[in-house]
This record gives C-alpha cells, structure tokens and sequence, in this order.
C-alpha cells in the first residue's frame, strides 16, 4: 500500500512536477502548463500546498488545544477562547511548554512570567486553510472521481470559515426589561467597559465608552474624546470589594468606594454548574494635564455610578458590563411566571412584547413593528438576532416577578456547521461507496 | 530559494501577528425610554434608637401636587402614628417597609412608604445619596451640598430633616393595590385613617384604624376562629384602659347583642371611672364572620367615645361582605 502513495490523493513532500498526479505529464506537455508552473504564484503555492507543512500546522494545532486546555486552570473558558483560539498570535506561559512534575510555579516563578509567542488559532486556521486551497489548486485531480474529497475539504472549510465569522460577529446579550416599559440595549456579562455618561436631557445622554480590550493593568489611555487621562492601575477580570478595617488605608482617594479595598479572586471556569459570573474590578487614576484627579475603585457589580466634575461638566463614570445599543426598542406588556402546584419551579416563563425597528434608512424610520410571545422553547427571530425567554426580574420587596430577561444571540454563521457536517457526510459517504464499489469491481 | 521562501513565509507571520482587534473609543448618544423627570420628597428623623425615612417619590408634576399631603403626614406623626389623607390607599408592610401608601392620581399614581433606617454616622448623607443616585443625581459631598437638599425643622420636639430632589429617574408606577380590607364599609364623616406602625403589623391585617378626635380611635383587626373568645378579649381591652377584677366580670356579665347585616355582634362597654382624663372608655365589639372573628373598638375619653357611639355602632351595623 506504502507504494502506492503516489497514486493517492494526498503526496508527501514538494511534488515533483514529472508525477504529481495521474494527467500531470499530459499538462506538462502543454504550453500553457509550462508557462504556469514557471510564474512565482505557482510557486508560492506550491510552498503553501506542502504536505510537510500541513503536518507541521496540525502538530502546531494539538499542542495549541493541548496548552489551551491547561489554560483553563488559571482563566475562564472565554478568556482562553479569546487568548488562544480567537487571535493570530498567543503568549504561552513556559509552565505549560515545560508542562513537567518539578515546574511548581511557586518554586519557579519564572516559569510562570516568560511567556514565548506561539501562533493563535486564527493564524493556524488560516494557515491549514491556504494549505489546502493551494493544495486543491496545484495538486489535487480534478476528476469527478476525487468529488467525495473535494466535499469532505468543502465541509471543513466551511467549519473553519464559519468559526471564523462566529468569532468575529457573534455576540450574546442579555435584555431586561420591566414589566409594561421599553428596553433598546444588550448588556454582555463576557465583557466590561469603562464609561463616562454625560447626562444631556431627561431622554438622552452621551455616552463615551473605553473597551475592555484598553483596561490592561498599566496601561494609560489618552484620546482627545476623553474628558481625561485614564491609568489602569489594576484590573481584575474577577474580584470583590471589601470594607477596609479602621487600621487599613485604602488605595482609593476619590469616589463612593474609597473605604473599600479590592480583592482579586480567581477567574471563574466558565463551564461550571452554577454558571456564575465573574465581576470585574479596577483601579483607575485619572488625571488632566499631569494633574491626578482622584483614584478611584470601581466594581461592575455596583448599580451605581461614581461622578466627577471637569471643565464644570459633571459626568457619571464607571465599570460596567459592556452594553450594546440596538436600533429597535421592545416594549414588555405582560410578563407571565407561572410555578407548579406547590413549588418555586418555574412552569412558565412568557413574554408578550412589541418591537419597534427604529433604525433609520434613507432618512426614514425602518418602522418595522410586531407583537410576539417569548416562551421557553419558543424564541423570536427578528434581523439575524434570536431572543430567548432567560429568566425573571424580582421585585425587591415582594419577590414578585415584576419584569423579563431576555437573552438575545446573533450568531450569523450559525448555520455554518450544519451546511459542513452535511456536505462532509455526503462526501465521506460518496468516497466510501466509491471504494467499495472498486473493491467489489476488483474481488469480482 | 529556500531562504526567500522562509523570509516570505516570517513576513507573513508577522503581518498576521500585528491583526489582533483593537477597538477605537465610542462615542455615542443614547436614549432613554423609560427615563423622566422625578421629584422626591422625604422626611428623616430619629425615633428612638432607629431613624425613619418617609419618602414619596413620583413624576414632578405629580409629586408636587401632593408634597403637601406629604407633609402634613408627616407632621402628624408622632409616635410612630399619625392620619393620612382618605385618598391614600395602605398596603400591607413588607419586610423593609413599615408601610406603603397607593396615591392616585389623573396623571399617574404615585407612591409614598415609610420605612425603618440604620441610625450609623452619617445616615442622613447615605440616604440622600441612595436617593440621588435613582435620579441621576451627584452625591452630596459638601455642606453646602447638603443644605441645598435637606432643611431641618422641629417637630414634636425632634429634628425632621425634609429633602427634596429633582432629577432624570426611571421609577416604576406603582399598581393600584388589592384592598386589603376584605369589607365594603362606609365611613363615618370625621374619622380619618390613621397610620400605626407598632400596630399595624403583617401579622395582624387586615386591619385598619381610624382617629375619629385626636384623642379618640377606632381599631378593626381580624383573626381565625373566635380570636381567644370573649373573655379573654374582655381581660385584654380592660388591660387597655387599666381595668381588672371585678369591673370586668361585671363588664362581661353586661355584654349585650347587636344585629349587623354580617351577623350578631357581641357587644363590650367597658369604664374605668378611676382615671379622669384621657382614654378610660372602650367599647369592644366581637362579630363572627364566616369562620373567622372581627374585633372592632372603639376608645377614648367616656364623653368623646358616648358622644361617637350611634356612629361607631351604625359603622358596625353597616359592614358588609366585600
């Protein structure tokens, strides 16, 4: 069989213009396929269409999964996904490449700080993805017999591809709305933002966000849409306040939090049971022309803001969950919850809305309205976003439900995996009935 | 060749590797649809080792055509009592709230609660801040800032600080309550409803009371089954107006009948001729309904509770199933 590996599908090393496949010495003979095997794209691919390359990427790959997988001991599954799988380059911590019995962190913290780069999922991804194309190109038979090849590369393209765009827009919020009010925002518990909100009438604000990608402990963030300088002195993806003891000095001057201080707690898994969260905290300096304004301790956890006043504006700042402005407003007219005979278990869960598309196009409102109910098993779909029945709003002092959480996911790859699983069946079914059916030819 | 090939191949890397996402600073306006403008007005003061916060919160508009309801509430208040306008519908307690008034309103109904508050250094700041934050409000941070909100005065010798706050807040109407007092009653001209907080607790309503003079009340409360029964009661309502022994058992032996539309009532006049002024008479009334026992009681003065009477005991009469 080892022989025969020339006559397959897949070559190993640079292919050899005389035998790469079964009609090659028939194009060679060409004009046209000389003249093209002489361009440097040719070339080129036929670099990037190396089989040594492809085992390289995939060796690459497992140990990427591999130091993936240990990461989720010190972060969460999001920030794992985030760090190694949805970026081009990833920092991995000598303790997973050393990965042995002896490396104790804590004797060794070294081990723990050097970080060696190491290509991220994407730049893998895309990688095999060139690998293969170039392959197909320069390579593979086009021939109607190799079709269940060609399906099955289609179909992990398409995976690819799709976790690609999944990475890239996909998004997962929450809407809470009361019972008989109006909602127009997403809150997103993955991710933070610092704000500064300045209240403008009784209807609106402006609002000037920092993203979470900036909030790195150390960093200093100038813009001139800023109303000030902002220095992270520390930011924890997980932490808690705690009230400073009357020896304690906080580190806080500023701010309703300057009798706290901040406790780092470890960052939850992600994957658990309970599903918690993390809240993110931070210390954060700002300052005006060199000038410290104050240094304050926020916590995303808190409802309220913090306020400070510059250039006699007066502007509402904090941590808070990242929240998403959506161009359609759903009203909540009746919020229904209704719980099994002697029992707190939710039966029913039921939100009668209405939307509004307020989004304007051509200088005209989309006005697109409609009335649905949101009920478990029972989502609403509306512009490429799905809203799911989530859970209930207690009121504080009665424990009554008084209003709906809905959680809303745009995914617009989500049909990206059933297209490739189907079409990489089809083509593994089609590959196999070909082999069979030249087995039985051959037994005959 | 080869080493052209590995240049190209690291420049690719490289090119890639400076692709991570970094998001630009937003800036955007954003509406509020829930949001108006909010007045509230509350009054703080101590009452024994606890403070209380009276508050009424709602849209401008509406709150300042009942601040003055508010106010003279709380001027009533004393003791943890005091009169409340009729058209001020009383909720039952909750757990944080010793009580919470349904105002009704054309233009919205608004609310009013009392609740009890931790005494701590600086409680009067604290509060205000929690308040000012649900109105996208500044917290106080200076004197000046505090005086602009608060001013004190006295009232029956103690210090009430009255705050006022205007801002952009996003409070809930509140729903009209279900009547809690499960009779249809018609109340006499002059009684007013009255607010007791020692009294009035969850575990006694449905109850309700009344000031029919300052110095004269009416109490309704309810409990299953016969509530004790009649001598027990008796004993209870004398301890009231400091009656025991012998009067009592006289008071039981005279207890006469009533025919009300809910049944027959079992009536208790009750005298103590010992204390001359303030509360010494009390009339009890027991009517069994359906299971369950109203107490109804009417005290006072002797010449204020004779002079109340005939419409205390038409008011009995009168009540009927909800």
């Amino acid at each position: 069989m080892i022989s025969r590996m020339d006559q397959t599908a897949i070559q190993s090393g640079p292919p050899k213009e005389t035998h790469f496949t079964a009609t090659a010495p028939e194009r060679s003979a060409t004009t046209w396929s000389k003249a093209w095997q002489e361009t440097w794209l040719y070339k080129v691919l036929r670099v990037l269409a190396s089989l040594r390359l492809t085992v390289v990427l995939f060796a690459l790959s497992f140990l990427l999964v591999y130091w993936g997988t240990l990461a989720q001991v010190d972060f969460g599954i999001n920030t794992v996904m985030d760090r190694y799988f949805r970026s081009f380059v990833v920092k991995i911590p000598l303790k997973f490449i050393v990965s042995a019995p002896w490396a104790d962190e804590e004797k060794w913290p070294l081990l723990n700080q050097i970080r060696l780069p190491y290509p991220g999922g994407w730049l893998l991804g895309s990688l095999l993805m060139t690998n293969l194309f170039s392959a197909h190109i320069i390579r593979f038979k086009r021939h109607w017999t190799q079709a269940g090849i060609w399906m099955i590369h289609t179909g992990i393209a398409i995976m690819m591809i799709g976790e690609f765009f999944t990475g890239m827009y996909a998004s997962e919020g929450q809407m809470s709305i009361l019972e008989g009010k109006s909602a127009n925002f997403l809150q997103h518990h993955h991710a933070t933002e610092f704000v500064f909100i300045e209240t403008l009438s009784a209807e609106k604000d402006r609002v000037i966000v920092v993203p979470q990608s900036k909030l790195r402990t150390g960093s200093t963030i100038q813009s001139s849409e800023l109303p000030c300088d902002v220095t992270v002195d520390l930011y924890a993806v997980n932490a808690k306040l705690m009230t400073l003891k009357n020896t304690e000095r906080g580190w806080a001057t500023a701010g309703m939090n300057r009798n706290q201080k901040l406790e780092v707690l470890p960052e939850g898994s992600g994957v658990d049971s309970s599903s918690k969260i993390d809240f993110p905290a931070a210390q954060i300096i700002l300052s005006r022309d060199g000038k410290e304004l104050g240094r304050y301790l926020f916590w995303s956890v808190l409802e309220n803001p913090d306020w400070i006043t510059i250039d006699g504006k007066k502007y509402q700042i904090a941590l808070r969950f990242q929240r998403t402005v959506c161009d359609y407003v759903i009203h909540l007219d009746k919020f229904t919850h209704k719980k099994h005979p002697h029992s707190e278990k939710a039966f029913d869960f039921r939100s009668e809305i209405r939307l509004e598309d307020r989004k304007v196009e051509g200088g005209k409102e989309r006005g697109d309205h409609r009335e649905a109910a949101i009920y478990m098993n029972h989502p609403m779909r509306y512009n490429g976003e799905t809203f799911y029945q989530s859970s209930t709003i207690p009121d504080g002092d009665t424990g009554r439900s008084i209003g709906t959480v809905l959680q809303v996911v745009r995914n617009p790859a989500w049909t990206f995996p059933y297209w490739s699983c189907t079409i990489a069946g089809l083509g593994m079914l089609f590959h196999f009935w070909l082999n069979l059916s030249r087995f039985i030819k051959r037994s005959a | 060749m080869v080493v052209h090939r590995w240049r190209s191949g690291l420049l690719l890397l490289c090119l890639l590797a400076g692709c991570n996402r970094d998001e630009p600073i937003a800036v955007y306006e954003t509406t509020h649809l829930n949001r108006r403008e909010e007045r509230l007005i509350a009054a703080i003061f101590k009452q024994g080792e606890s403070g209380i916060a009276i508050k009424m919160s709602g849209p401008n508009a509406v709150v300042q055509r009942h601040a003055q309801e508010l106010r003279d509430f709380v001027e009533s208040v004393a003791e943890l009592q005091g009169v409340y306008p009729k058209t001020w519908i009383q909720e039952g307690a909750t757990e944080f709230r010793m009580a919470n008034f349904f105002i009704d309103d054309p233009d919205g109904p608004i609310s009013c609660n009392i609740a009890q508050i931790p005494t701590k250094p600086g409680f009067l700041e604290m509060n205000i801040d929690r308040w000012a934050s649900k109105l996208t409000l500044p917290p106080v941070q200076t004197p000046a800032d505090l005086n602009a909100v608060a001013k004190r005065t006295e009232l029956h010798g103690r210090d009430v600080h009255f705050v006022e706050l205007v801002g952009y807040g996003e409070g809930k109407n509140p729903t009209k309550p279900s009547p809690s007092f499960p009779l249809k009653d018609t109340i006499p001209e002059g009684w007013q409803p009255k607010f007791n907080a020692l009294k009035l607790s969850p575990q006694i309503v449905p109850s309700r009371m009344f000031s029919v003079t300052p110095e004269t009340e009416v109490f309704i409360s309810k409990l299953e089954g016969d509530g004790g029964g009649l001598t027990k009661n008796v004993v209870r309502w004398g301890g009231q107006i400091a009656l025991s022994g012998q009067a009592l058992l006289a008071a039981e032996k005279n207890v006469r009948t009533l025919k009300a539309d809910l049944g027959a009532a079992q009536v208790v006049d009750l005298f103590n001729p010992l204390r001359k002024t303030g509360m010494n008479r009390l009339v009890g009334v027991l009517l069994p309904h359906q299971g369950s026992t109203w107490f109804l009681v009417l005290k006072g003065p002797a010449d204020e509770v004779q002079e109340h009477l005939a419409e205390f005991e038409t008011y009995v009469k009168t009540l009927k199933r909800g």
